[in-house]
């Protein structure tokens, strides 16, 4: 007899078998995994430093410096980087023994306490790790470092990241390097080139991968936030409240969302958040219009009716029963939704109205064109963007064809 | 006997025919005499002048030992007076110069790319493309030479002599210069219009008669011209304007002075006068205006206007001067970006790039070799030419980053010469404009008399810029990694947002060496690029930290409008830093009232001295730009008019920028 499944594991069956899913999945998985771990892949503090006063662990003690990483959501990946394996070990092996929440909560903590311990001077102390993130590495600090210490006799012994070199580190004497040359500066190659202003390609395409997340995950929770209270307000209530909020989502289609994103940025600071904010803000209309329709034909359903016998309160009845029952259309329109946004920053960047600083994918094929004979500027941040945009319609489309219910049979 | 009378009579006749002759050359003679006089009586005032200087300049210490003088500097004085130096009671305008032009030479259509304006009427409109449009239409009074702006030449003036303690001018109009005929004067209805006109002084009365009527709407101008008590046309061919105070900045403004189609802008579209009180009113929309139409005395003649997209422009067959040598001239509006620039350049739509290459398209195009048809060593070898250039028509265009001095961070002055410590000012010069610039140290353009060379630019020295910082009370006090110091009873960070426009593509890149930079010391920078609209209102409000901008200087020097303290807390004044200094500001106005050319210098020089120090600005980069250009046909197939009847080549600068290289286009 076989084993009895719940509805979701078959759905994540049937998602699982929907061609494209598989290669879809790896990807995504790879870009998420890239963009959580990018200081340990590119940085030019060593992971470990073994000097003859002791060994230290400079990248560690880095991560949660505003310093070395100013922008917000690089901490909050940081933070990722113990947090998201501690997450997976236990929604595999203990979820069951010791319930999820337990776990999540322990695991906060854990982070917190690790957070905690790289502030204070637990670890080994001294100036061998602690000069290099206290005045940029890269430059000639480091190397004096290091070759003081070689003319001592006691050459340090370190391991670095795969890519020695900051995302944002101008490095003299190396603008618009080809792949594979030499850094005048720390003599590491830079394996895929520098852009005009001197700073490692693949260094900011590392980091990159974190803002276009970033841009994907937040523009999408608010455009979801807002279209899925609007929607549900205006399906279950009905009457004059449908027609007043109707005919403002209807204003809101009208506007031509990239041009209208444009005037905005325009008139403000351009940056990374407010562009996630303001593309967020933006996109919310055709959600409301989905959770709406949603709601109109699940409000008149048995349970419906019987949650309000009962006597619940409308808001739970409306974000506790219908808005779960109403979720498959909206997971599929979030998985477009993001890569709608990944490609409308792009855009924006591409036409020089990015944040200057964020080290996005779009602001470096803006760079690209402006340097068009240099090819690498355009082909790695091109064919990223191509390859993000592509894993997330995959998965989008598998999840459609999961969760249509006349495929269910 | 009779031969006797005979001869008798005609002995008398030919010597009361001797009397005649005589009595009617006896003017001609006084005049010369006279003229000897005068030529001598400015010798000899040139002379007293000469002397008074050369007794200051041996007071204050300047010159040790006198010049060898004698009968050969008496000789040269008559012609010395006119040696284009302003000065009191004379005529010192130098001839006007027409050696440059090849009557044989003269041909061909050079089409480029500039944005032609909104509008041509220049006084309503003061675009830079306005001023270039105008520049070909219409002259001046006088001319200055462009590598040499304080030696004046005749234009549409022959001749001025300054009275007054140099408060009054008296111009001498060149006779039988023409009015253009607008190409309107074909269509029906404005056959008036098709008649020859000729300048008179009462056309130069009216530029200024509408720039002072307070319903003409041309805020930019009045300015210039408030502390004129009037400006008379004393007869058709003299005119006279009168200041109320001597102001060096007068002269400029003066002599600059351009006529208005008078017979034009008092009249309706039929021919009809309008009534004079109803002129400068109707000045604001006139029919001339809103036909697209503009005309003047200069060398081009209007052929067709389209605002924003296309202008192009015929030679005046009427023109009384020294025109360029290119029959047409076509500007192209339509294509803006740099990269579609270039591109239109490459496929042969333009002969050459007005808008100068990029230092990346240079980079990638020129020194990378990424189009073979530049020559990368010679740059006048390869089918396209380029050329380093450096300044325009005498002026050069530098750059900086402007200190708020109005936020507590930027107040001390050691706090600003730290920050120029920590500019990697040679570094950038080198990988973002790839060589193309020099350091600017000071207010003043270096290829200026006025310049200072005495000063020696802050050299890059992050230690040195982490000892004074320390010397002025910024240090990292708490130990978060970025330098701070209570100011007012207030913490203050070093955190500062740098705004510049956001279109411009090395700024930027500027921003980012330097942000790398300033980091290592504990100060943060944050990029802060806007619009053009919020960019100005920033400007306008002093809304900033930091500011990028550029300033185009001439070779000659005022320091009121950028510098003066006057200035500091005007909403929309150009003292952008809100920069005060007592002895800055007694310097600027001295200046003004300065005529002496040395005295002046002096002045110029101890302002430099007191803005380099006190570091308002942190002087950057003194700009070079790539001028390119098709050395011939895009193509064999190309049957389009370059440069026909002229020259395969284009060789020298931009006609338009250096109108003494007329020769420009001429092969070697």
């Amino acid at each position: 007899m076989d084993k009895a499944r719940s509805p979701l594991a078959m759905a994540m069956r049937r998602f699982i078998c929907v061609r494209g899913v598989v290669p879809g999945l790896i990807l995504l998985s790879g870009f998420v995994l890239v963009a959580i771990y990018a200081p340990l892949i590119a940085s030019e503090s060593a992971l470990l430093w073994i000097d003859k006063d002791g060994w230290s662990l400079p990248l560690l003690h880095e991560l949660f410096n505003r310093r070395s990483y100013p922008q917000r959501h690089d901490l909050l990946f940081n933070l990722l980087i113990i947090l998201a394996p501690l997450i997976i070990i236990s929604v595999l092996v203990l979820r069951r023994r010791l319930g999820a929440g337990f776990l999540l909560m322990s695991s906060i903590g854990m982070v917190l306490a690790i957070w905690v311990a790289c502030q204070l001077p637990i670890l080994p102390s001294h100036e061998g790790w602690r000069a290099p993130w206290r005045d940029r590495p890269g430059d000639a600090h480091t190397i004096r470092v290091w070759t003081a210490a070689a003319e001592q006799g006691t050459p340090p012994k370190a391991v670095f990241p795969l890519v020695p070199h900051r995302y944002d580190a101008p490095y003299e004497g190396a603008i618009l390097k080809a792949p594979m040359r030499v850094n005048p500066v720390t003599r590491h190659r830079f394996l895929l080139g520098t852009d005009s202003i001197g700073f490692d390609v693949l260094a900011r395409m590392v980091f990159g991968a974190r803002i276009s997340l970033t841009i994907g995950l937040v523009a999408t929770a608010i455009a979801m936030g807002i279209g899925s209270i609007l929607g549900a307000v205006s399906g279950y209530f009905g009457g004059w409240t449908d027609l007043v909020l109707q005919r403002l989502v209807e204003i809101m289609m009208c506007f031509p969302t990239f041009i209208l994103v444009l005037v905005v940025i325009s008139m403000f600071d351009r940056n990374i958040f407010l562009i996630m904010g303001v593309i967020g803000l933006t996109g919310w209309a055709g959600t409301a219009r989905l959770v709406r329709g949603e709601f109109l034909s699940q409000s008149v359903r048995d349970y419906v009716l019987a949650a309000e016998a009962l006597g619940l309160s409308r808001t739970r009845i409306m974000f506790r029963h219908i808005l779960p029952n109403s979720m498959s259309p909206l997971l599929i329109t979030a998985t477009f939704m993001i890569a709608g946004s990944i490609f409308t920053e792009s855009g924006l960047a591409f036409l020089g109205l990015g944040d200057p600083i964020a080290p996005s994918w779009g602001q470096m094929l803006n760079q690209g064109r402006e340097n068009l004979h240099y090819a690498w500027l355009i082909y790695v941040p091109g064919l990223a963007v191509f390859l993000l945009l592509t894993s997330l319609n995959l998965i989008g489309n598998g999840l459609r064809e999961a969760l249509d219910p006349k495929s269910t049979s | 006997m009779n031969a006797f009378k005979i001869a008798l009579l005609a002995v008398v006749a030919v010597l009361l025919l001797i009397q005649v002759i005589d009595r009617a050359r006896e003017p001609a003679q006084l005049q010369g005499v006279k003229a000897s006089v005068d030529q001598l009586t400015v010798a000899i005032q040139q002379q007293v002048q000469e002397t008074r200087k050369l007794a200051r300049a041996l007071e204050s210490g300047r010159v040790s030992a006198i010049a060898p003088t004698g009968t050969a500097a008496v000789a040269a004085a008559p012609d010395g007076a006119k040696d284009g130096k302003p000065k009191e009671g004379v005529n010192f305008l130098q001839p006007y110069d027409s050696s440059a032009y090849h009557a044989d030479q003269v041909g061909g259509t050079l089409r480029y790319l500039e944005i032609p304006p909104t509008s041509v009427n220049y006084l309503l409109e003061n675009g830079s493309s306005t001023a270039d449009t105008y520049d070909l239409i219409n002259d001046t009074l006088c001319t200055n030479h462009p590598a040499h702006p304080l030696d004046w030449y005749e234009s549409l003036a022959t001749s001025v002599v300054i009275t007054d303690d140099y408060k009054t001018y008296t111009f001498t109009i060149r006779k039988g210069v023409m009015w253009q005929k607008p190409p309107l004067a074909k269509r029906k209805g404005y056959e008036w219009l098709d008649k020859d006109v000729e300048l008179t002084a009462k056309d130069f009365a009216f530029w200024l008669e509408m720039i002072r009527d307070p319903n003409v709407q041309c805020p930019q101008w009045k300015g210039y011209y408030e502390s004129i008590v009037d400006a008379v046309a004393v007869d058709d061919y003299t005119f006279r304007v009168r200041w109320s105070k001597k102001e060096y900045t007068n002269l400029d403004m003066t002599l600059g002075l351009r006529p208005l189609a008078r017979h034009v802008y008092t009249r309706f579209a039929d021919g009809s006068p309008i009534p004079a009180e109803q002129v400068p009113v109707i000045f604001n929309k006139h029919w001339f205006d809103e036909e697209k139409q503009h005309i003047g005395v200069g060398m081009y003649q209007i052929e067709v206007f389209e605002p924003s997209k296309t202008l192009s422009f015929v030679l005046n067959p009427a023109y009384w001067g020294v025109p360029y040598h290119f029959r047409r001239l076509e500007w192209d509006g339509v294509t803006k970006q740099p990269d579609a620039k270039l591109v239109a350049f490459k496929n042969g739509q333009v002969q050459e790039m007005d808008s100068l290459l990029t230092p990346s398209q240079y980079k990638a195009e020129i020194l990378d070799g990424g189009e073979p048809r530049f020559d990368q060593k010679n740059g006048r070898a390869g089918p396209f030419g380029w050329e380093r250039v450096h300044g325009l028509e005498g002026r050069s265009l530098y750059y900086y980053i402007g200190w708020n001095l109005r936020r507590p961070q930027f107040r001390d002055k050691r706090v600003r010469q730290a920050l120029a410590y920590a500019f990697p000012k040679q570094r950038i010069l080198k990988e973002v404009y790839f060589g193309l610039g020099t350091p600017q140290v000071g207010p003043v353009n270096p290829d200026s008399d006025y310049f200072d060379k005495s000063l020696v630019d802050f050299a890059y020295d992050l230690a040195k810029a982490k000892a004074v910082l320390a010397e002025a009370g910024f240090v990292d006090h708490d130990g978060d990694g970025w330098i701070d110091q209570v100011i007012d009873g207030k913490k203050v960070d070093f955190r500062f947002r740098a705004s510049y426009y956001g279109a411009n593509p090395n700024w930027p890149k500027v921003l980012s060496v330097y942000k790398d930079s300033l980091q290592q010391i504990g100060i943060e920078l944050v990029p802060d690029p806007a619009e053009d609209n919020e960019l100005r209102r920033r400007m306008d409000d002093k809304d900033f930290d930091g500011l990028c901008g550029g300033w185009l200087s001439g070779l000659n020097v005022d320091f009121q409008q950028i510098w003066h303290s006057k200035f500091a807390n005007e909403p929309k004044s150009s003292n952008y830093p809100g920069f005060a200094n007592k002895r800055a500001d007694e310097l600027a106005d001295k200046l003004r009232l300065t005529f002496d050319e040395p005295e002046r210098i002096a002045i110029a020089k101890e302002f430099q001295r007191i803005v380099f120090d006190e570091q308002p600005y942190l002087f950057f980069r003194n700009a070079e730009n790539i001028f390119i250009w098709h050395n011939r046909k895009a193509s064999d197939n190309d049957q389009s008019e370059v440069l026909e009847g002229v020259t395969e080549g284009l060789d020298r600068y931009h006609p338009l920028y250096n109108r003494t290289k007329l020769l420009w286009h001429l092969r070697n």
